[in-house]
């Protein structure tokens, strides 16, 4: 049966029309259900606000069936740790703006958080190559939700929310990894979850998905060194109502430990943040003081200057 | 005469999985091992016409994770302040003299880079070498000795270690520098020295900064040009290389001795990125649409 739709729609998007007739229509067993789907997926994705058929995962794979490409064995040009955290009204992301070549520190302005539509943010680790790529096809899919959506205005935004997102990356990192091709990303998704009318529910969403795609959701999140050097300062000082200005002090603080303690991190920095109201707000990026300047450091240990600071 | 055939043939099957299992028994020369902690660093000496200038950088890595911001990989094996213990040979007992007309003393350094558990001992071992001569022998040791002695240890062994060894030689009567790879070649630099995996990317700026300031060919002339020449150029690597970073220390060292200078990050903040300008409106503090950074009242980590 598979072999009828080879280009356009997904096997999700079958299974989703399949299900729809079996809910709506279920006398109708005689007429051949691959039929049946092919007419009501035609229209459904000609009405506005229908199924849409999503940017194929494999879009991001196509090229290796027109020349003999290697799968990524190792990443070239990376990113280091990504921070996030839900605060009272909304969720928070950092990172740092370099991207390492190995271990030169060769570009300082790269951007990691990258806002994908009105009410979601991604971040990433690891290649940068590929998290472009993650954001060409995010960007493809909510510039898609724009064009399909009921209204040109933005109160009726049918774009993706966060917990989709992150679902829909789970099954793109998942896929790759099947292929021994994977998209070497730590990915974080922030947002709100949605209300089964579509819009924005209150509830606040912060997950991650990794390069063999694992998925998780917490409220505290870091990926790479983070995870060692963040995730327990931030565990240890987590509020569920921390106020924004508080869950600014402590990601900046993270990430001023981790430029002490991360050979590939920065103290140029930025933040980024998923407001309640509506609104995804990417700063520019910004430099954290960082503090040299003590005695103890300068005096040298154990007589005659042998490597002291132990 | 059957069971020599069998043993031959066994013996011929399983030579090479044996060469092979025997390559993973022998590790690279000079090479760290995975587990090793690594100053994969910056160090740099400059001589001026008084003697040498040198710096450092301050990190020390274990992969990726930085285990020490504040290392000292400067480590002196000869210090005027020190070695006062023995009075040499030529200037016996009786005849009298003040310590500030005997300048007959060496200060060296070693600038260690590679692997810090190999250069530790190196210093160690020299040092207390340079010592007992002292005392045995009533000599005092010059840079030359600490250098011809890095040089015959690391030819005989297999270590991990890159060195720069520079200082004060009395018997020479002026700075000088030496440069010791890790098989044990030993080089004389006239002018400066840089090793480490941050120097390559400082190489140029080294080769343009030096030429322009000495274009006679000549020495550097004061100390406040070495000390800019030195900070300015670690304070470059410590920018592109991610296993140089935290603060540069720096010593003068001269006939009369050594003398401390550190240089702080935030003394050298440049306002380029890649070349952009950065404009000083973006602080902290000003960012826009976002609440400022707040501590709780109580500190931050009791």
């Amino acid at each position: 049966g598979g072999c009828l739709f080879k280009e356009s729609p997904t096997t999700t998007t079958i299974t989703n029309c399949i299900n729809i007739i079996e809910e709506t229509t279920p006398r109708i067993s005689t007429i051949p259900s691959l039929i049946y789907t092919l007419l009501l997926t035609m229209s459904l994705s000609l009405q506005a606000g229908g199924t849409s058929s999503r940017a194929l995962p494999s879009a991001a794979t196509r090229a290796d069936a027109l020349s003999a490409n290697q799968a990524t064995t190792r990443p070239i040009t990376t990113g280091t740790s990504v921070l996030g955290i839900k605060y009272r009204g909304g969720v928070m992301l950092a990172a740092d703006t370099l991207c390492s070549y190995g271990s030169l520190a060769k570009y300082k302005n790269a951007r990691r958080l990258l806002g994908i539509n009105s009410r979601t943010l991604v971040g990433a680790s690891g290649e940068y190559s590929d998290l472009q790529s993650i954001s060409d096809l995010l960007k493809a899919n909510a510039l898609e939700d724009r064009c399909t959506s009921d209204s040109l205005y933005e109160e009726d935004d049918n774009g993706e929310c966060a917990k989709e997102t992150w679902s829909y990356l789970r099954a793109v990192m998942y896929q790759r990894r099947n292929k021994m091709n994977p998209l070497w990303n730590d990915v974080v998704v922030a947002g709100f979850k949605q209300n089964e009318d579509g819009t924005t529910s209150d509830e606040p969403f912060l997950g991650v998905v990794d390069k063999i795609g694992t998925a998780y959701d917490d409220d505290i999140l870091a990926t790479g060194f983070g995870n060692y050097i963040a995730l327990p300062l931030m565990r240890e000082k987590y509020r569920p109502d921390m106020e924004e200005g508080e869950a600014r002090a402590l990601l900046e603080d993270c990430l001023r430990i981790l430029f002490y303690r991360d050979c590939r991190a920065l103290n140029r920095v930025q933040i980024a943040k998923v407001m309640k109201e509506g609104g995804v707000l990417v700063s520019d990026p910004y430099e954290l003081d960082t503090y040299w300047d003590f005695e103890g450091f300068k005096q040298s240990k154990a007589g005659l200057g042998t490597d002291g600071g132990w | 005469m059957r069971a020599n055939t069998v043993i031959s043939i066994l013996a011929s099957l399983t030579y090479r999985p044996l060469l092979q299992l025997a390559a993973t028994c022998f590790p690279i020369a000079n090479a760290l091992r995975g587990d090793e902690v690594s100053m994969g660093t910056t160090i740099l000496a400059v001589r001026y016409n008084g003697g040498v200038v040198v710096g450092a950088d301050t990190r020390t890595s274990v992969s990726g994770y930085v285990s020490n911001r504040y290392a000292a990989k400067l480590t002196f094996v000869l210090d005027r302040s020190i070695d006062r213990f023995a009075v040499p040979f030529k200037k016996s007992a009786g005849m009298a003299f003040r310590d500030d007309d005997d300048d007959d003393f060496s200060t060296c350094v070693i600038c260690r880079s590679g692997s810090a558990a190999d250069t530790q001992h190196l210093a160690s071992v020299v040092r207390t070498d340079l010592v007992s001569r002292q005392l045995m022998y009533r000599v005092r040791g010059t840079v030359t000795n600490v250098a011809a002695l890095l040089r015959n240890i690391l030819i005989n062994n297999d270590l991990s270690a890159s060195l720069i060894c520079a200082g004060y030689d009395h018997e020479l009567g002026r700075g000088v520098i030496y440069t010791i790879t890790p098989g044990g070649t030993i080089l004389e630099e006239l002018s400066w020295a840089v090793g480490g995996s941050g120097s390559t990317y400082i190489l140029g700026h080294l080769d343009s900064c030096y030429s322009q300031n000495n274009s006679i060919g000549g020495l550097m002339q004061s100390e406040e040009e070495a000390l800019d020449f030195v900070s300015s150029a670690i304070g470059l690597a410590m920018e592109r290389d991610g296993s140089s970073g935290g603060f540069i220390r720096m010593y003068v060292i001269d006939r009369f001795g050594k003398r401390f200078i550190s240089k702080m990050p935030s003394d050298m903040r440049s306002g380029r990125i890649n070349g952009e300008e950065v404009t000083p409106q973006q602080t902290a503090l000003t960012l826009r649409n976002f609440a400022p950074a707040i501590t709780p009242a109580k500190a931050m980590y009791e």
